[in-house]
């Protein structure tokens, strides 16, 4: 056979099974897109966390495309469910510029996926030629041990693919070649969602199975009382988004929506008659708590370069620390906290950026609906509150201009 | 990298393009060259031994040819095949025995002797030997060109897991190897896709079998069967699953591998069995293990099929539980051989009578199966106990017998696809069919493919 021909029929067979793989691919990326939007009920659950991660990022142009100054918030689900953009942005009013701010912040975060969101979000704002005006980017450091970030990772292993792109897999073709050449393989052929999470989305609407309806505070209810609030604040949830509640709220600007203002009676009676047990002192953990924790040194690294993407296309960039429960605080030994404060430093200075600690005694255990969460409305409080603490830093920023 | 992954697919095709391209000569460097850097994507510290124990064989090979003096040629076959074997026993045994002098408070230096074995040794070694006694045997000559030799022991679609394919097989097709015709290619894709579906399968039913095989203590009648019969739907699907891809590979590089599996569980003796299960290790056996010993040791009939059962046990590991799957089976052919030695005949079984034996052998097998893969002699017996004294249902026995039902047909299945593969080939690769059947079974393979487990094989 001659050389050419030989070449032709490898050709052939190559060109074959590739149609073969993006055909099934595109099989697959329909059943996908017959799901897409997939509006996991009520939104705000782990379970469907690469929901949100999607839909983050199929809002990210419209939001580097708006016309007035951005804020993007960055972090974990302290943050995801504490930021209110609204309450934020009417707090930071009145300063001589005005600002819009976006909740990107994103239950369980990874920090390969913070970093890879942060790649993304620089990308598409230097593409505009645009700058973002405040980054707020939190950091939860008790997440960054070995075992938090290894159960973050075992519960969504898919939440960085939906920000793959070409520098983040470049990047990482440099330590894991092959990795990196199988994700953008996959990437190519089924788009940013793994066929494993449209299969669990085959499953769900097989079984007709249905979130668990979550109102931000203490769940299950106490009491016969707090249980009929809790059933009347579904049915407005459920009667407002019949679909489910949308991962990314354009109305809302990417805060969770738990259906204000019309549930605000529903989440003020079930505050009210949650507070005393949420206020009980949780019990002693088992066994000695250790001096320090296991800081995965890699997440570190990664949260730094994330903080670095990000200041690179911002007016102004702050790292936050999450809101800590101070119950869940006092039982630690001081070591631990001095070192979690030393991570966070660490990353702030590392990264180029100022830290804020908003954990200074204005929240109290009453103010979170579970451990690490705040309720609904105390998260508009800490929105207010947080505003109030940029205002100040943001003057002196420009007055040193 | 394994097989099935997208990262090597991608290679593979750029390699299958400049391979197709080049004249035959540089396609058996490019061969080994391809194998060499698969091998090292895998297990970099033992390339040197793989193609050490590579070229040595190849020298000794050609010294032998070459010697005329029996005395010389046989010292020279002891070496060949002593060197080959205390490597693999080596590597096999040092980690057993470092555990076994840790266990006796012998601790000087253990980390000298807790090494791995290197990734597809069982299999290189055992293509080595074969090819030295061939030429010791005088049946086969050496090849000149090293590269060559090297092509055929390298060809790393088979590296790790088989088929053992013999020089004196190989090497010939390595040194008329030519670019595939689209018939062909398009066999191999099939069959490639084939493989896909075998180990797909295999790996979803890996929990349920590791449910029972891993369980601490004692579990019910039905868990266990279900276990058990996940797990021959397991390595059925994992291995043939691997054979079809590697001979689909080996088939595009126009190289065309002899078939390792023929419809196993549906063998009606245990000697029909290794007829159809492995057979090139099976075969291997006979040739290079039973028929020497029958040739020095005429009247033991029955003592050198157990030795030969014995040896094929450890080749798996140095480990009791091998030694008594080993011995187990050979029991199992000596029985049967006595037995069609008794009572003769020379029609193959059908009817009831065909059904009861295939059912028969599938029941011995699976309990060769309980030695094979329980982690230790105590778990062997304590699931023999569970599979044979029932217990009351648990609360898991009703998802257990969903789950011993889909292992089942999981079997069947895997029988369907091999058997299509190759007895209904003419008609599946018409191309109305061929085309969307792989489309829809590459959707299928990436919604419903389940956790991808690593080849169980390559622990051997």
């Amino acid at each position: 056979m001659r050389a050419w021909a030989r070449f032709a029929t490898a050709l052939r067979t190559v060109s074959a099974a590739a149609l073969v793989v993006f055909a099934g691919g595109a099989l697959v990326r329909g059943i996908g897109a017959a799901f897409d939007p997939f509006q996991a009920y009520p939104g705000h659950t782990s379970d469907y966390g690469v929901a949100r991660t999607r839909a983050l990022r199929a809002a990210l142009p419209g939001i580097a495309d708006h016309p007035e100054k951005t804020v993007i918030v960055l972090g974990s689900s302290g943050l995801a469910r504490a930021f209110v953009p609204a309450a934020f942005d009417a707090a930071l009013d009145g300063g001589g510029e005005r600002y819009v701010s976006f909740n990107m912040a994103q239950l369980l975060l990874q920090p390969e996926t913070a970093l890879a969101m942060a790649r993304v979000i620089r990308g598409t704002y230097e593409a505009r030629h645009r700058r973002i005006g405040i980054t707020l980017f939190g950091i939860a450091v008790p997440d960054l041990s070995r075992a938090a970030v290894r159960a973050a990772r075992s519960k969504m292993p898919d939440q960085a693919f939906a920000f793959t792109s070409a520098a983040g897999l470049l990047d990482r073709a440099h330590t894991r070649p092959l990795d990196a050449m199988t994700d953008a393989l996959t990437y190519f052929v089924f788009g940013d969602v793994r066929p494993e999470r449209v299969t669990l989305w085959l499953e769900d609407w097989a079984r007709a199975k249905r979130g668990p309806c979550e109102s931000g505070v203490k769940q299950p209810p106490e009491g016969a009382e707090a249980q009929a609030q809790l059933d009347a604040f579904c049915t407005e949830l459920r009667r407002q988004f019949p679909r489910g509640v949308p991962p990314y709220n354009p109305a809302m600007r990417g805060g969770l929506d738990f259906g204000l203002p019309a549930t605000r009676p529903m989440l003020e009676r079930l505050v009210a008659l949650q507070a005393d047990s949420i206020s009980t002192p949780l019990p002693p953990p088992s066994g000695r708590i250790p001096e320090r924790d296991d800081i995965d040194e890699d997440a570190v690294r990664a949260l730094i370069a994330a903080v670095r993407e990000l200041a690179a296309v911002s007016d102004h960039t702050f790292v936050l620390c999450d809101l800590m429960n101070p119950l869940l605080a006092a039982p630690l030994p001081p070591a631990r906290l001095a070192q979690w404060r030393d991570v966070a430093e660490r990353i702030a200075r590392e990264g180029g950026a100022p830290l804020i600690d908003p954990n200074d005694g204005a929240f109290g255990p009453a103010d979170f609906g579970d451990r690490t969460h705040l309720h609904p409305l105390a998260a508009e409080r800490f929105s207010s509150l947080l505003a109030a603490r940029v205002k100040p830093l943001l003057e002196s920023s420009r007055a040193a201009r | 990298m394994r097989l099935d992954s997208g990262a090597f697919l991608f290679i593979f095709a750029a390699l299958f393009l400049v391979y197709s391209a080049v004249p035959a000569s540089l396609k058996r460097l490019l061969l080994v060259v391809s194998s060499v850097a698969f091998y090292a994507t895998l297990s970099p510290r033992f390339v040197p031994l793989f193609l050490g124990l590579g070229v040595f064989s190849f020298l000794v090979g050609h010294r032998i040819h070459r010697e005329t003096l029996d005395p010389r040629r046989d010292r020279l076959l002891w070496i060949g095949v002593g060197a080959n074997v205390l490597a693999l026993a080596f590597f096999k045994g040092a980690s057993p025995a470092a555990g076994s002098l840790a266990a006796l408070g012998l601790r000087s230096r253990p980390e000298l002797l807790a090494v791995a074995v290197p990734l597809g040794m069982s299999f290189y070694v055992l293509q080595a030997i074969s090819y030295i006694v061939d030429v010791h045997r005088r049946v086969y000559e050496p090849p000149r060109s090293l590269v060559s030799f090297l092509a055929s022991f390298t060809l790393f679609p088979h590296l790790l897991s088989g088929p053992i394919v013999r020089s004196s097989f190989l090497v010939p097709l390595v040194e008329r190897v030519d670019a595939v015709s689209w018939t062909t290619a398009r066999r191999a894709l099939f069959l490639f896709m084939v493989g896909l579906v075998e180990k797909s399968i295999a790996d979803k039913l890996a929990p349920a079998a590791s449910a029972a095989f891993d369980a601490r203590g004692s579990i019910s009648l039905v868990q266990a069967w279900t276990g058990l019969l996940a797990y021959a739907a397991q390595l059925y699907g994992d291995f043939s699953g691997y054979t079809d891809m590697a001979t689909a590979l080996a088939l595009l590089l126009g190289l065309d591998l002899p078939p390792n599996f023929d419809l196993p569980y549906l063998a009606t003796s245990p000697t029909d069995f290794w007829r159809r299960w492995h057979i090139s290790l099976s075969t291997w056996l006979r040739d290079y293990v039973y028929l020497p010993l029958g040739v020095r040791f005429r009247r033991r009939r029955y003592v050198n099929v157990m030795v030969t059962w014995v040896v094929a046990g450890l080749w798996h590991g140095a480990s009791w539980l091998f030694v008594l799957y080993g011995l187990y089976h050979g029991v199992l052919l000596a029985v049967t051989d006595w037995l069609s030695r008794r009572y003769p005949s020379d029609e193959a079984p059908r009817g009831v009578r065909r059904v009861a034996q295939t059912a028969l052998t599938f029941y011995l097998v699976l309990m060769g199966y309980v030695l094979f893969r329980a982690r230790s002699v105590r778990d062997a017996v304590r699931l023999f106990a569970d599979l044979h004294w029932p217990r009351a249902p648990s609360e898991g026995s009703r998802d257990a017998i969903t789950t011993g039902a889909a292992a089942l047909a999981a079997i069947v299945v895997c029988h369907l696809l091999d058997h299509a593969a190759r007895r209904w080939r003419e008609k599946l690769e018409r191309p109305w069919v061929m085309w969307p059947a792989m489309v829809i079974a590459v959707a299928c393979l990436a919604l419903f493919g389940g956790e991808a487990q690593p080849f169980i094989y390559f622990a051997f």
